[in-house]
């Protein structure tokens, strides 16, 4: 059963990147594509009605590792404080600059919301990075199951690192950049000329450094923490799985240079789930790892709630996970089709 | 230690009071919203629904759009600054904060992107059923994060484990928290009294602006007749039936809110009084006498239980506080009352829109709702104190081990300064709306075929000659 719900969790988690993924890649796109009003309001309008359907599932996320693993939960939630507030910081202006927006027709409000917008996709997108790189180098967890790291001690991982160590700021860079390329290929698809032709050369040169720099941090990860080779080594199928990511991400390249945005948005949500897929494969059993040895471990065993919890919530947590995919997928259904930006001849949205 | 605990309790205070503001009103606007649009679809006068639908619409999204932000960090505090409660209680509270994900935030932010989108891209009949469901989804969303906080006042469906740590050994009882029923339609009625409060005050500016009359007698009228209906329930049944709960459950929390020092055979209600903390007695009381003997057990010789009576250790940490938002939130439900009867009174004799004293006073009554409603919930959570769980765990046992006071003070200011911010943009952004009127959308509605000519006269009669946008 704690099996099953550690599948579940890490479903949740691949699932709301993939989804908050491409908000996020616009978000970070957005200046650079939309040159003229009409054209930004165009890609805000293709995550408008999603974004914050997508951004549930983080809440979610959250919500089921406090019910399943109590004891992990509020262990990663006081060890990492202050990153967690920060996301916090930027969760507030990112959701705000979209929704409210079209609500004043000023540029002054325009600029004031597509800045807060840009930044804090920028540092979202980096911050998960950061975040999964934590979880792979693992924490400091004492006996009673508790930690804390500050922001950043200096920029060794050995030690007593921060939040911001340089393997960690290499998986920031990471997720920066697949997201990039997941957000310019969902742009491609939802949007026309010349939108369309500037998300497609965003994901062509994106893709570069989405190949680049995550394979690089992959090839350092089993360095700054041997313990993740364990499962590998112990079943070596389940190499196939970042082998398959890496395939992924190749594909999403070579597509995204034939101007094929479905075929890239496909490759590059594989990828996202694969990562996340391998990364969870690394640690299982365990939710958090500790750095001051192996007993001090948060596995699924430990930090587990009853089974009575676990098997009840099950039954609920699997209609509500079906509703809510349901939903999403209307959503997605409904706004489907690319967005036009308005004709610039019309008149200005408010002076009437 | 001790600033850790101080610093996450009014960091935990000051954000669930700011992210309130919001949803009370989401969450009885989604409802009126949803009637609005009912009426447009089925009812009469239909440009004007309309025009009240396209109004209310804008002012829930931007609600909306600020309870969910600020509702986010929530969450995340319980295992942020209260690890070792989450560690403690995960296992039972876990439960209702994760059906409130997965049951209501789901279904709120799909059908909210539907409804926003608004009927020309989705078709009225699907518009409505989305606003429906968004309306469904915030009162879930309520019942299940109040199930958590009745299981925090009252705690049932636990077993101690090994560890010492909480398992919940049946969902069905504690989502039927006997402390909940009662909890939940108080809240509710609340909800439904800021929302009347709010669409009542819009209502009396533009009579008294001389603006949008129409509409503003439409907000009038469904304003006060609402608020009568639910500032009644408030006090009876609901407010009687909670006031219960704790006198019956949580003696020291009820003896402080009334200001009841000593034990007492008809014991009177103190209406207003200082405690004084030295003496243990009120200064300047005004008291009702025998009352409160007979509001707890319906008699009046009823012999009432005193703070004194409870070891000083299981008293409130601050029982002026408490005594105080209490009386507060009491003394302003009984206005409501008073005001709501009062205009619907008036608007049964039809003079309430000519009586310009009652407009301004309706118009100036806005923000008592949001007074009256953290009050009330003041008086809940410091009420609750010294546990973090009644009776199960204190509260500064439950704050996360690892947490250092500067830390704690650092995001404390933090929320302190995004909060200011937030509430400005959304007072400006609230107030433009408000002034630029229902009938912003006219333009709109121009384009559409008016479905009955004779009707579109009667609204340019009754429009009078345009008049200059106030922009």
């Amino acid at each position: 059963m704690e099996t099953v719900w550690f599948c579940l969790l890490a479903l949740v988690a691949a699932v709301y990147a993939l989804l908050d993924g491409y908000d996020l890649g616009i978000g970070m796109l957005y200046p650079f594509v939309g040159r003229t009003r009409q054209q930004r309001e165009a890609a805000r309008q293709t995550i408008l009605p999603v974004w914050d359907g997508n951004e549930v599932w983080l809440v979610a996320g959250g919500a089921i590792l406090f019910f399943t693993f109590p004891r992990a939960f509020s262990a990663a939630f006081g060890g990492f404080y202050l990153a967690f507030f920060v996301l916090l910081w930027l969760l507030v202006p990112r959701g705000l600059a979209l929704e409210l927006r079209g609500h004043v027709a000023s540029p002054l409000w325009w600029d004031f919301c597509d800045g807060a917008f840009f930044a804090a996709s920028a540092a979202l997108a980096f911050i998960y990075g950061v975040a999964l790189g934590n979880v792979l180098r693992g924490v400091p967890l004492d006996a009673d199951g508790y930690f804390f790291v500050p922001f950043w001690t200096g920029l060794g991982i050995r030690g007593s690192p921060g939040v911001f160590d340089w393997y960690t700021l290499m998986c920031g860079i990471s997720g920066v950049a697949i997201l990039i390329v997941h957000g310019a290929a969902f742009l491609a698809m939802r949007s026309t000329d010349p939108l369309y032709s500037r998300a497609i050369a965003a994901a062509r040169w994106g893709a570069l450094p989405a190949i680049a720099v995550p394979a690089a941090t992959a090839v350092v990860t089993p360095v700054v923490n041997p313990i993740l080779l364990h499962n590998f080594s112990q079943h070596p199928w389940a190499y196939a799985l970042p082998a398959t990511a890496a395939g992924a991400s190749l594909a999403m390249a070579v597509l995204a240079w034939r101007g094929r945005e479905r075929a890239t948005f496909l490759a590059s949500s594989l990828l996202i789930l694969l990562l996340v897929g391998s990364a969870a494969l690394a640690l299982y059993p365990a939710l958090l790892i500790a750095t001051t040895g192996r007993p001090y471990d948060l596995t699924i065993y430990n930090s587990s709630a009853t089974h009575y919890a676990l098997t009840a919530g099950l039954v609920w947590a699997g209609v509500g996970l079906l509703l809510a995919g349901s939903y999403s997928a209307v959503n997605h259904y409904l706004f489907r089709g690319r967005e036009r930006p308005a004709d610039d001849s019309a008149a200005p949205e408010g002076a009437a | 230690m001790h600033e850790t605990v101080l610093y996450s309790r009014l960091q935990f205070g000051l954000t669930l009071i700011f992210h309130y503001l919001f949803p009370q009103l989401t969450m009885s606007l989604a409802v009126l919203v949803a009637w609005f649009r009912l009426h447009e679809l089925w009812g009469g006068r239909r440009e004007l629904y309309r025009q009240m639908t396209g109004l209310w619409s804008k002012i829930l999204a931007i609600t909306f759009a600020f309870g969910v932000v600020t509702g986010i960090p929530l969450e995340f505090q319980f295992g942020t600054n209260w690890g070792a409660f989450s560690r403690f209680s995960g296992g039972v509270i876990g439960q209702t904060l994760a059906m409130e994900g997965v049951f209501a935030f789901f279904l709120e932010s799909s059908f909210l992107a539907i409804m926003l989108a608004g009927e020309k891209r989705v078709g009225p009949t699907l518009h409505l059923v989305a606003t429906l469901l968004v309306a469904l989804g915030a009162w879930l969303s309520a019942y299940f994060i109040l199930a958590t906080d009745a299981w925090m006042q009252h705690p049932v469906a636990w077993q101690r484990q090994a560890d010492g740590s909480l398992a919940i050994d049946s969902i069905r009882r504690l989502l039927g928290n006997s402390w909940l029923l009662w909890q939940f339609l108080h809240n509710q009625s609340a909800s439904m009294v800021t929302g009347a409060f709010v669409l009542a005050a819009v209502g009396a500016f533009y009579l008294l602006a001389g603006r949008y009359e129409e509409s503003g007698r439409a907000f009038l009228r469904i304003g006060c007749v609402t608020a009568a209906i639910f500032s009644c329930l408030l006090i009876y049944p609901t407010g009687d039936g909670e006031s219960q709960q704790v006198f019956f459950h949580q003696g020291p929390k009820a003896a402080a809110m009334e200001g009841l020092f000593h034990s007492e055979t008809g014991a009177p209600v103190a209406i207003i009084g200082q405690p004084d903390m030295q003496r243990l007695r009120l200064d300047n009381p005004i008291y009702f006498p025998k009352l409160l003997s007979f509001l707890t057990y319906r008699r009046f010789t009823a012999r009432v239980t005193g703070l004194t009576a409870y070891p000083r250790d299981r008293w409130p940490d601050n029982v002026p506080l408490v005594y105080y938002a209490y009386h507060i939130m009491a003394g302003l439900g009984t206005l409501f009352v008073t005001v709501s009867l009062l205009s619907v009174i008036l608007l049964w004799r039809g003079r309430l829109y000519r009586a310009r004293w009652m407009l301004w006073i309706l118009m100036l009554a806005a923000p008592f709702p949001y007074i009256a409603t953290t009050a009330g919930w003041v008086t809940a959570e410091t009420g609750r104190q010294p546990w973090i769980a009644w009776e199960l765990m204190r509260t500064p046992a439950g704050v996360s081990p690892a947490l250092n006071s500067g830390n704690a003070m650092f995001t404390l200011l933090g929320f302190i300064g995004m909060d200011l911010l937030l509430g400005v943009i959304y007072y400006l952004l609230c107030f433009r709306q408000i002034l630029r009127g229902p009938e912003a959308d006219a333009k709109h509605a121009r384009e559409r075929e008016p479905e009955d000519a004779h009707e579109r006269e009667v609204e340019q009669a009754r429009a009078g000659p345009a008049r200059p946008r106030p922009e």
